[in-house]
């Protein structure tokens, strides 16, 4: 049966940035797909290439010193990598959309919210500015924001972190885009406030049906969203499966070790601490990576035979996992 | 590594490779220039156009250009590092005591600089060379006294962003003296981008140096100075044209030099550029 | 090193009261916070940004200055810590040492790990040869090899710059560490590798720790009382078994129920506070929380409810309990 075709697939991506230390290899040959209305997670810690890789899909790396050097990213079987900046730029912000950690720097801070969320509508739908202005009240309305008639016209300064993050969300949604990619969105918010946007993104695919690739280091975030996760170190994947999978069952070694070094509310009962599970030595460098697993040396299964090329192999019903210990 | 950025920014480098030569040059005029830039003069031989035995040829007392120029080295240099060795004492200063105690002080020095700021330096210099007279000495007076305020506000803005850093606050809490905050943790990390200001004055001065002797204002006459032969050059210009082309190369290369040289080193310090590194 | 046990807390902190000038009203910062910490104890401070929890930490170590109220440390009053002789400033501040959130700026760039160890060793009267054995031990203590000593901080990942920063706090043998956000900024991991560090040198040394923190799970995890701040001020404290399992203030309640706990099979059993966090630029009259609260009456909005016991070493500021 051929395969069909997928909302987005990314096969053996690689990016690196050049720096006078040596090539930084941010991404080594990442491949995943991503369908329609699914929420995938990618979860890693810093330097696992997460971030790039959300970049990398809708080329947003800078170059110099970034280079991407290899693989595909087909967005419904056209490879984007392989378009003019023109093409990009009418799918950015229109049939895929991102939304960044900080949303204070991703706002024009010398227009008005209700000016930005209209100039995109304009831009892609070739929208009036009054049918733009029209639509953008009605988006943050659809985002939660208490009376959007007036909040159009506020800057973003007049706005708390929670709000300008809500704008953004509202502005990523404005043309209804198949893939909304979401780096961090949480991360720089109070809790509260972060629970109150999780809750919105979550009505929000529902009612516009956009599938999420949510990118995040935090496993609360990814277990309370995802449907799939992607587990990513050293620029690669190291595992990915149901989210139910990978929290019940995690089959790498650093997944394992990674859900059992987060303290957890309400796992210390006893009198008396106890000590986290940590996991020893430093996140690898990505520069000039040896072949072979990145995490053996933290790993306490690792053994010789680690220190050959390992692939990421299937392990039963569409799980995937980069160990030569476990497959 | 640092060796190896200073190689790979070819401002610094040959910013550098050309300070380098006028150092030596001012250092060693005596045993290159081939005549003696005062004594020497022949009048049967003056206005001569370069030659052989006066490579950029001789000026109106038969003086040999060449040797002058090679003399000239040493006032232009002076008075670049003099001044500029003063301007970052007082700037430095001023800044730490404006960043650090702010209040008072704070209001007081940034009055000043804002005054100093709205005057023109060569104004300035103007001023105090006709009320101390003309002469090499009072340049160094006149400039260096004057045209410390970028380092200062430069130096303030540095030490009000350090003041605030953990590990300020870390030695507080360790009981630091202030003076070893002072010393020891601000101003290390504000020296960097003063010292690229200092470069960049160093070449202002040196233009400003020739601005004045070019007015009669700066080192006298017999004394070799870059300013003081274009000013003596200006009436002969279209009879002996290399009395204005030689020293004003010198100043050209010079000033070019330092300039280069400052860039290179904001392009070194930059922290972004150091953060690329890491 | 230390002098004989004193009878009572080692830090009492009465009132304590920081007020910024604004334009229009007084940013009350934090608003009478009270607390007491025990030798060896650790007492957790969380609460979300404005809330006024780093301001306590660094108005109890004179970062701050205190607009009003007491911090007593052994016996001995902070806020006029500037009026005592230097050389007893110079002993009580060996005594406080405090952990900073950010491994990047809490280390100057320009000074290698000897150098930032050696300088407050100096200070503190270490001669040449006790320094050089005291920095040894503490890297061997903070888990760093002697051979990374000659490096610059940019040569270290954040991980390894909070170890140099527990490092230097420990130092000069301090009785009170203030963890200000100190794992906040680490990767998991990482974080776990820290908060094991800190555990194990508290263990060692009997170390009290004020550990401020807008993580709730990791102070579970390292606190024996956790006290939970909004808008300058205490609203529930208690020992962490009470606090987290049985939570009063609905506060307290609606922040624990707001982390995303890492298990899908739990999901979407959140509940969603309404608002936005209030600034204390603005702070509401009354409760300050009453703008947010789903258990408010009337009595809220006039009367600021006082911290009040209803167990042992439990206590809540609520009007509707």
């Amino acid at each position: 049966m051929p395969e069909a075709i997928k909302l987005l697939q990314v096969s053996g991506l690689r990016t690196e940035f050049r720096t006078p230390a040596g090539a930084v290899q941010a991404v080594r040959g990442v491949s995943f797909g991503l369908d329609p209305g699914e929420t995938v997670g990618i979860v890693g810690e810093s330097g696992s290439g997460k971030s790039v890789t959300a970049l990398t899909i809708l080329r947003l790396i800078k170059s110099p010193p970034g280079r991407i050097s290899a693989g595909s990213v087909k967005f419904r079987g056209i490879d984007l990598l392989a378009q003019d900046d023109a093409y990009m730029r009418s799918i950015r912000g229109n049939r895929i959309s991102m939304i960044f950690q900080e949303p204070m720097t991703s706002l024009n801070p010398l227009m008005t919210v209700g000016d930005q969320l209209a100039e995109v509508m304009q831009w892609h739908q070739n929208l009036s500015r009054r049918e733009g202005m029209n639509r953008a009240i009605e988006l943050l309305r659809k985002v939660q924001i208490p009376s959007p008639e007036k909040r159009v016209r506020d800057y973003p300064h007049h706005m708390s972190g929670g709000m300008r993050q809500r704008v953004m969300i509202a502005i990523a949604l404005a043309c209804d885009p198949a893939i909304l990619i979401a780096d961090e969105p949480t991360t720089a918010l109070d809790v509260t406030i972060q629970s109150q946007i999780m809750d919105l993104m979550l009505g929000l695919k529902d009612e516009f049906g956009s599938a999420v690739l949510m990118i995040t280091h935090d496993l609360g975030v990814i277990a309370e969203m995802a449907q799939r996760v992607i587990v990513m170190y050293a620029g690669q994947v190291v595992e990915a499966g149901s989210v139910y999978e990978i929290f019940d069952e995690p089959l790498h070694p650093y997944t394992q070790a990674l859900l059992r070094s987060v303290p957890k509310l309400g796992s210390r009962t006893e009198k008396g601490r106890h000590r986290l599970q940590e996991i020893p030595g430093l996140v690898a460098s990505l520069i000039n990576i040896p072949d072979g697993c990145a995490f053996r040396e933290r790993c306490r299964f690792a053994g010789p035979e680690c220190n050959g090329a390992i692939e990421l192999q299937a392990a039963g019903d569409g799980r995937m996992v980069r160990c030569i210990k476990v497959a | 590594m640092t060796m190896n950025r200073v190689f790979h920014q070819k401002n610094l480098f040959f910013g550098g490779l050309i300070i380098a030569l006028v150092i030596l040059i001012a250092a060693f005029a005596p045993l290159i220039a081939p005549f003696d830039p005062v004594n020497d003069a022949d009048l049967m031989n003056a206005e001569l156009p370069p030659s052989a035995s006066h490579l950029f040829g001789t000026d109106s007392s038969g003086r040999d250009v060449f040797s002058r120029v090679l003399y000239g080295a040493r006032v232009s240099l002076s008075v670049g590092l003099i001044t500029q060795i003063a301007n970052t004492i007082i700037g430095v200063s001023l800044g730490l005591v404006a960043g650090y105690f702010g209040r008072f002080w704070d209001e007081l020095i940034m009055g000043t600089t804002n005054i100093m700021l709205s005057i023109p330096v060569i104004v300035f210099a103007l001023a105090i060379m006709s009320a101390l007279g003309p002469g090499l000495f009072n340049i160094y007076l006149a400039l260096g006294l004057t045209n410390w305020s970028y380092t200062c506000r430069l130096t303030r803005a540095q030490v009000l962003s350090v003041k605030k850093s953990d590990y300020v606050n870390a030695a507080v809490v360790l009981g630091y003296s202030k003076t070893s905050i002072i010393f020891g943790q601000i101003m290390p990390n504000v020296l960097g981008p003063v010292l690229v200001i200092a470069t960049l004055g160093c070449a202002e001065a040196i233009l400003m140096e020739a601005a004045l002797s070019f007015l009669g204002l700066g080192a006298q006459p017999p004394m070799p100075s870059w300013g003081g032969m274009l000013s003596s050059a200006r009436d002969l210009f279209f009879t002996a044209p290399w009395l204005a082309i030689f020293p004003g190369l010198a100043i050209f290369v010079t000033v070019l030099g330092l300039n280069l040289f400052g860039d290179g080193l904001r392009d070194i310090l930059d922290p972004r550029s150091v953060l690329k590194n890491t | 090193m230390t002098s004989a046990v004193a009878p009572g807390p080692l830090l009492r902190v009465n009132d304590l009261k920081v007020h910024f000038n604004a334009k229009s009203a007084p940013i009350r910062a934090v608003d009478g916070v009270s607390f007491d910490l025990a030798r060896g104890e650790t007492l957790g401070i969380v609460g979300e940004s404005g809330c006024g929890k780093t301001t306590t930490g660094m108005s109890i170590v004179n970062l701050t200055q205190a607009t009003s109220g007491d911090v007593i440390f052994d016996g001995v009053d902070l806020t006029h810590l500037h009026s005592l002789p230097k050389s007893r400033q110079l002993e009580l501040r060996r005594r406080i040492q405090v952990v900073f959130q950010d491994p990047y700026s809490s280390l100057n760039p320009r000074k290698t790990l000897t150098q930032t160890l050696d300088k407050p060793l100096r200070i503190h009267g270490l001669t040449a040869a006790e320094r050089k054995d005291r920095i040894a031990y503490l890297l061997e203590k903070v888990g760093l090899s002697p051979k990374q000593a000659d490096r610059y901080p940019h040569e270290f990942s954040g991980g390894q710059r909070q170890r140099i920063g527990i490092a230097r706090a420990l130092a000069v043998s301090p009785e009170l560490i203030i963890c200000d956000e100190a794992v906040s900024a680490l990767d998991v991991s990482i974080q776990a590798q820290i908060i094991n560090l800190l555990l194990d040198l508290q263990e060692e040394f009997n170390l009290s720790y004020l550990f401020i923190s807008h993580d709730l799970a990791v102070v579970e995890h390292v606190a024996d009382r956790v006290a939970v701040m909004y808008l300058g001020k205490i609203v529930e404290m208690a020992p962490y078994q009470a606090l987290f399992t049985d939570p009063q203030h609905p506060y307290t309640q609606a922040l624990l129920s707001a982390i995303p706990v890492p298990d899908p099979r739990r999901r979407g059993a959140r509940l969603v506070l309404q608002g936005d966090v209030s600034s204390p630029l603005n702070a509401p009259s009354g409760c300050p929380f009453h703008t947010r609260c789903a258990r408010k009456s009337s009595v809220c909005q006039v009367v600021a409810p006082p911290l009040t016991g209803i167990a042992e070493d439990h206590s809540v500021s609520c009007h509707n309990l």
